[in-house]
C-alpha cells in the first residue's frame, strides 16, 4: 500500500499545467481513503462536529520592532 | 460519516472501478463521475472559504445583478448562503451529489450549478485551483 502522499506526488509529476492542484489532491485522498479503510463510525467527541465550527478571516500583522530595555530597578 | 447512502455508494463504486491503488491515475480520477459528485457536494455544503472573497469594480461604474455598482467599490458573495440557496439548489440543505451527475435525477434539473465557485474565480481565484 503506497502512501497517499506519495500517490499525489507521483501524479504531480506527471501534471501540467491546466491541473487543479486542489481538485488532484481531494481525489486522491477521499479515494485511497474509501479503497483502503472501512469507515466504522464518528467516535464520540466528534458527534457535534459540525456545531462546533467556527470561521475567522484573518488580518496578517506585519512585525512591530521596538527597543526595548529592562525596567531600571527603583 | 452523516451520510451512510453516499459513504456505501462511493465506498462500493471505487473498490469496483479500480484494482489497485496503482490505478489512481490522474485522469481516471478525474473521469471518475461519484467521485467528484461526492467532492463538488462537500464544497457546495461546506465550502473551505464561505465569505470575504472581494472583488471591486474599476473606474467605471459595473452592473452586478442588474444593479449599478459606483467605481472602486468592493463587493462579494456570501457563499455559505449562495450554495445553500433554495433559489439556487432543490433541496438545498440535503447532501445529494447526484445533483452534480452529467444526467441528475429529474428534480435537481433547474439546479444552478453554475453558482458554485468554491475557489471563487477570475484571474486571482484560489492558486490551488492551478
Amino acid at each position: 500500500m503506497s502512501s497517499v502522499q506519495s500517490r499525489i506526488e507521483i501524479k504531480l509529476g506527471k501534471a501540467n499545467k491546466h491541473e487543479s492542484l486542489a481538485w488532484i489532491e481531494m481525489r486522491m485522498v477521499l479515494a485511497s481513503l474509501l479503497f483502503d479503510f472501512d469507515l466504522l463510525e464518528v467516535q464520540s467527541d466528534s458527534r457535534d462536529w459540525i456545531d462546533r465550527q467556527k470561521i475567522f478571516f484573518l488580518w496578517e500583522k506585519l512585525p512591530l520592532n521596538i527597543r526595548i530595555r529592562p525596567r531600571s530597578s527603583a | 460519516m452523516s451520510n451512510r447512502r453516499v459513504l456505501d455508494k462511493l465506498t462500493a463504486a471505487i473498490r469496483a472501478d479500480f484494482e489497485t491503488t496503482e490505478d489512481f491515475t490522474y485522469a481516471k480520477l478525474e473521469q471518475h463521475e461519484y467521485l467528484n459528485a461526492v467532492l463538488q457536494e462537500s464544497l457546495r455544503l461546506y465550502p473551505p472559504a464561505p465569505d470575504m472573497l472581494f472583488r471591486s469594480t474599476m473606474e467605471d461604474a459595473a452592473t452586478v445583478a442588474g444593479k449599478i455598482v459606483p467605481p472602486h467599490t468592493s463587493v462579494t458573495i456570501n457563499l455559505w448562503a449562495a450554495n445553500r440557496s433554495a433559489s439556487n439548489f432543490h433541496r438545498p440543505a440535503e447532501f445529494v451529489p447526484e445533483r452534480w451527475l452529467k444526467h441528475p435525477p429529474a428534480e435537481f434539473k433547474e439546479d444552478r450549478r453554475s453558482v458554485l465557485n468554491p475557489f471563487s474565480i477570475g484571474s486571482r481565484n484560489c492558486i490551488g485551483m492551478k
